[in-house]
């Protein structure tokens, strides 16, 4: 349960990253096109709440075990759905959006961040991988069993 | 048990007594370390009781209450618990998963698979699951 909690905060931490990154881009973008541009006094608050919520379906893809390939896309692709639908609905609330075209973009936003999680998470582990095999050729090379 | 130790100066005369009312896996592993200059496990194979020196073994699991050793051929059942033999066994054996322990000399390489688990290859040719959050555990040994 601990290791859980664990990473759903390591989570947590990312998914703010990405979006506070995204809500930049937006205000950034807004404000050399339209030369002004204002966030509202909720919105870090509303992005945490957001983050924690988005990382509490990870649940389902968490699994000490090896799972078949076919069981891991079913749930990565109910993960996808309803990660979505949570943040479309923390959007509605948080007032991120008020017509289809800000709707669009939080859409577009959340499936780019989607994506990049996943990248940074298969950069890292391929980090971890090439560094772990790294240390094993040097340590199995010092000592002979 | 008591355990008294006598300087000596002469090194041919060393040796070392052990005084109990039972030969116990505990006393089996200690004569091992001490005869052999490596750790003896004492494992039950088809029955028998079989010495076995802790750098044959590849992995240790545990499955339905019992501990199984896994030798290059061989599985061999051992009365320990797995946290008992975390605590016994020497820097080479970690934990890498919740009922596993592997000898880190056995892994020839690994490779990340889903949720940043590892899947390790060892130098027989099997191949065991690393989870997660013993990955961290296995960089920390390797000095990572």
């Amino acid at each position: 349960m601990k290791k859980r909690i664990k990473m759903l905060f390591e989570q947590v931490l990312l998914v703010s990253f990405l979006i506070n990154l995204a809500v930049g881009i937006e205000g950034v973008y807004f404000w050399i096109k339209d030369g002004e541009f204002y966030y509202r006094a909720i919105l870090p608050f509303s992005v945490i709440i957001g983050s924690i919520l988005t990382c509490l379906p990870s649940g389902l893809i968490y699994t000490e075990e090896v799972v078949k390939p076919a069981v891991r896309s079913i749930r990565i692709a109910l993960h996808a759905v309803i990660t979505c639908a949570v943040i479309m609905l923390t959007g509605y609330v948080f007032k991120w959006y008020t017509n289809f075209n800000e709707a669009l973009y939080v859409f577009v936003a959340f499936v780019v961040i989607y994506i990049l999680v996943w990248i940074v998470m298969y950069w890292l582990g391929k980090s971890d991988e090439k560094a772990i095999n790294n240390a094993l050729e040097l340590y199995n090379g010092t000592g002979s069993e | 048990m008591k355990v008294t130790f006598e300087k000596i100066s002469n090194k041919d005369e060393e040796s070392a007594v052990i005084r109990a009312t039972e030969k116990t896996e505990q006393i089996i592993t200690a004569m091992g370390l001490l005869e052999n200059g490596e750790q003896i496990l004492l494992g039950t194979l088809n029955g028998e009781k079989v010495p076995c020196p802790v750098s044959k073994i590849f992995y240790i699991e545990s499955v339905d209450e019992k501990t199984f050793m896994y030798l290059e051929n061989d599985c061999l059942e051992v009365q320990f618990k797995l946290y008992e033999l975390e605590d016994i066994l020497d820097q080479r054996f970690f934990r890498c998963s919740k009922s596993m322990i592997c000898n880190m000399k056995k892994i020839k390489s690994v490779k990340v698979v889903e949720n940043s688990k590892m899947r390790a290859t060892l130098v027989n040719g099997e191949t065991i699951i690393i989870s997660r959050s013993y990955v961290k555990e296995l960089k920390r040994r390797l000095g990572l």
